[in-house]
């Protein structure tokens, strides 16, 4: 599963996720993108599941790209235990989303596969997204 | 090449104002250039959308400035959008001078299918998107069209310096740089639930970078001092 090789502090406060992501929202890399419409903090278990949904429905063909990383740790005290005596152990890591970030990109297939592929990943995740294709700055094509 | 024309009107709402020019139905947009000054634009949404489908990046576009008599030639440099719904926020053209050399980065567009890859011997692998190229604004291309009959086997690709231009134009990107390959399909991934649920019990701590020097630097510093 995914999750940083090194880091610079092991415990780190929750944050806020306010507003849109204005960065990591257009598609650059495949054909057709899975982009995120609300706020949540996605679980390197839920990437890695949605990755695979793709992977066995697309098989051998097309490429993937995952474009978030879950690089914040999250904290969970042990069961039955008082409150106090500091904050708990690392339990896993998650990637921080904001409404219009893409999560997955997916290139070399059609569109119907592509789209299904995308569609089922998206079952894997907690929140609404949409299914979107490139929107470059190109004649006659991306709008 | 066709000429595009796209109508405009001077704008004298900047600032924190724009939201509501925005929701009136209009985009701001600037003009700039080398050879003029920067001035403030605003078009109609829908007429502005139409024209950036036709025009793309690398076709100019001649802006009627309400009030001007003459045109003013452009290529739309960059399109600021509403993350979401994709709507246009700003737009950036740059104004061109019809005797000057320009730089441009012009779409690569592919017709026809490999026949490796219709037969599933192997995948396209697609390089970069665009060329850049430098010519006059007269002779700007659309784009440059490949076709990929001619990739018959698993290795076969085309290089930009495979590329059939206009004399006119210059190449600058690396003749040498990949457009598209056939390469092998992927490796199927075997899963292994054994593996994965105890990486899930077990999570692997992550190295922390300690602040200061390491114990190695220290025991190289002790060596110098003596």
């Amino acid at each position: 599963m995914l999750m940083p090789k090194r880091v610079k502090w092991r415990k780190q406060q929750r944050g806020r996720m306010t507003g849109k992501e204005l960065r990591g929202v257009e598609v650059v890399f495949g054909d057709l993108g899975l982009q995120a419409l609300e706020p949540c903090w996605m679980t390197q278990r839920q990437i890695e599941a949605a990755r695979r949904a793709i992977v066995r429905f697309v098989k051998r063909r097309g490429k993937m790209w995952v474009r978030v990383f879950p690089d914040k740790p999250v904290t969970q005290k042990a069961a039955e235990t008082r409150m106090g005596k500091g904050k708990g152990a690392v339990d896993h890591y998650v990637a921080v989303i904001k409404p219009g970030r893409i999560i997955l990109e997916i290139g070399g297939l059609d569109e119907a596969t592509a789209k299904e592929a995308l569609h089922l990943a998206s079952y894997k995740l907690s929140i609404k997204t949409q299914i979107i294709g490139r929107r470059d700055l190109m004649a006659g094509g991306g709008e | 090449m066709e000429q595009i024309e796209l109508n405009v009107s001077p704008r004298t709402v900047i600032g924190k104002r724009i939201g509501a020019l925005r929701r009136s139905g209009s985009v701001p947009a600037v003009l700039y250039g080398r050879h003029q000054e920067p001035v403030h634009l605003q078009a109609n949404d829908r007429e502005l959308m139409k024209v950036l489908v036709k025009a793309g990046s690398s076709h100019l576009v001649a802006l009627r400035i309400a009030g001007e008599a003459e045109p003013h030639m452009a290529l739309v440099r960059e399109i600021q959008r509403e993350p979401i719904k994709g709507n246009l926020w700003h737009v950036d053209f740059y104004g061109v001078s019809m005797t000057e050399e320009i730089t441009v980065e012009v779409p690569i567009r592919y017709e026809g299918t490999s026949p490796a890859a219709a037969l599933n011997e192997g995948i396209l692998t697609y390089g970069s998107d665009t060329i850049e190229i430098e010519c006059l604004p007269g002779d700007l291309i659309d784009a440059v069209v490949i076709n990929l009959s001619g990739l018959l086997k698993v290795g076969d690709a085309i290089h930009v310096s495979d590329l059939k231009l206009p004399t006119t134009v210059k190449v600058l990107t690396n003749p040498d740089d990949l457009v598209v390959r056939v390469t092998h399909l992927a490796v199927e991934e075997v899963e292994a639930p054994v593996a994965v649920a105890a990486a899930v019990t077990t999570l692997a701590e992550p190295e922390v970078i300690k602040k200061g020097k390491t114990e190695e630097e220290e025991e190289a510093e002790e060596k110098e001092k003596k």
